[in-house]
């Protein structure tokens, strides 16, 4: 059993409910479901026009934008307070109060201070991953071993040696969790603030405007295409994972 | 080299198992001391405070005349203390490259070690893919490269099979001799300490207490039939019956 199998029994129920009528009418309101064909023509039809490429690139560089610099600040924070216990109990209720808030909430301040262009939705994305990657970053760095970091700091590591050599390596899967959902959770935002105003581009922009004028296989083709984004982002980063982490699969 | 003076520690929080108590030791430089107890009597948790690793209640530390020596300690659980994600090689190199050693300096200490402990441990590999012998071999050795002026072992040879543990414990009593390096081993298999160390204290515990002192009879290297003789029984004799 591959896993594409999966997916064609996905696409067989799809094709089937669009199939299902009764006394002659459909079971589904065909404005309500596009079937898998009529989704696939909309999807090329949107790649002709050249929209496709173009909501696509926008799209990921905002996520992009958004996760590196939430990389940038979450990861030495994470790692800072993962060493430092004092430092995780005394941030750790504000880092919960934080991670509470539901990130587009804070788009319109965002928008306030950033303006209403991308850099405002880059602003939600920082603000929503970076409390992911800071968690999981200082939960991974203080599970990290102390017996390691002892034994090794008395063979010479200095404080810089212990987070190069040591904390960040072994640390290295639970970041790569965090990341893998803070990619998840910024494709959520970007799409969103999209939706919303502003932007020429992007796949929330072509989502809405597929809604407003009820043109449903398009809608279809946008949630298609997230799809296929986000699962494709989430292959290259458990390969990164993996490719990092191959001394445990070496022999 | 090292002195305790009336160190105590208890495990946990206040109120806890108190593993030492009021226990002063002396080490002097070059000295080989071996500590041989049952399991639990604290044999560890006097070797992780001296480490540093635990932290005492109370009493004094002293390591060295001057401030700085250098400590090295091979933990019980030495296959943590390596650093996975690292070739052996790498791992060996440690203490080197966080001192900041060069290229030239890693290659001479290597071969330093290389040339006493002949062991054929394939350098390219992985920790995880070494059996834990040589795992615990390399985390010895690494302990070496370092060159400390103290060196804690705790059950050094405890994966080690019979043949190769003969000719390691021969060599680690020289290497520590030549130069002047001071160890303190612990261990519950009496004949590694009778081979390697210069006097053996038998303890019991916790709290650790000293029960006897006993000199390890022989010169270094010791060998198999020293081991065997009648002054080498009569010292374990007496550690045997005091505990």
């Amino acid at each position: 059993m591959t896993p594409g199998v999966g997916f064609l029994v996905v696409l067989a129920i799809w094709q089937t409910i669009g199939l299902i009528t009764f006394g002659g009418k459909p079971l589904v309101n065909p404005l309500f479901l596009a079937t898998p064909g009529e989704t696939a023509m909309a999807v090329k039809a949107w790649a002709a026009s050249g929209d496709l490429l173009w909501d696509a690139t926008d799209s990921l560089r905002r996520v992009g934008y958004g996760l590196a610099l939430a990389i940038a600040i979450g990861l030495p924070v994470g790692v800072v307070l993962g060493l430092n216990e004092g430092a995780r109990r005394s941030t750790r209720g504000v880092m919960d109060f934080l991670r509470s808030i539901p990130p587009i909430v804070v788009y319109p301040v965002s928008q306030l201070i950033l303006g209403p262009f991308d850099a405002s939705r880059v602003g939600v994305v920082v603000f929503g991953a970076t409390t992911v990657i800071v968690l999981t970053t200082s939960e991974g760095v203080r599970n990290c071993s102390k017996v390691r970091q002892q034994c090794n700091r008395l063979l010479g590591a200095t404080w810089r040696h212990v987070v190069t050599s040591i904390v960040l390596l072994e640390s290295l899967p639970a970041i790569v969790v965090g990341i893998r959902t803070a990619v998840s959770l910024s494709v959520i935002i970007v799409v969103v603030t999209e939706m919303l105003v502003g932007a020429k581009y992007g796949l929330g922009v072509r989502a809405a405007a597929a809604q407003s004028t009820s043109a449903t296989p398009t809608l279809y083709a946008v949630i298609l295409v997230v799809g296929i984004i986000g699962l494709g982002l989430n292959v290259l980063l458990v390969r990164l994972e993996r490719w990092i982490g191959r001394w445990k699969f070496a022999c | 080299m090292l002195r305790l003076v009336d160190v105590t520690y208890s495990v946990g929080k206040a109120g806890g198992l108190r593993v030492l108590d009021h226990l002063s030791l002396e080490l002097r430089q070059g000295e080989i001391l071996g500590v041989f107890g049952p399991n639990g009597c604290g044999k560890s948790s006097l070797l992780n405070v001296i480490s540093g690793y635990a932290r005492a209640d109370s009493g004094g530390i002293e390591l060295g005349v001057d401030a700085e020596i250098r400590m090295s300690y091979l933990a019980q659980d030495y296959a943590e203390t390596l650093l996975p994600w690292f070739r052996a090689r790498t791992n060996l190199l440690l203490p080197v490259r966080f001192r900041g050693g060069s290229r030239q300096e890693a290659e001479a200490a290597l071969a330093e070690v290389v040339s006493v402990f002949d062991d054929p441990i394939d350098l390219r590999k992985f920790p995880y893919s070494l059996s834990g012998g040589q795992q615990q071999i390399l985390a010895l050795l690494r302990c070496l490269i370092q060159q400390p002026q103290l060196i804690l072992l705790d059950e050094p040879f405890s994966a080690i099979n019979l043949h190769r543990m003969f000719t390691l414990r021969q060599r680690l009593a020289l290497w520590s001799k030549q130069r002047k390096i001071a160890m303190m081993i612990v261990s519950h298999n009496l004949d590694d300490l009778m081979v390697v160390c210069d006097h053996v204290l038998a303890v019991a515990g916790p709290p650790l207490t000293v029960l006897a002192d006993v000199e390890a009879p022989f010169s270094h290297p010791r060998s198999r039939e020293d081991l065997c003789s009648a002054e080498m029984i009569e010292a374990k004799t007496i550690i045997y019956s005091s505990t």
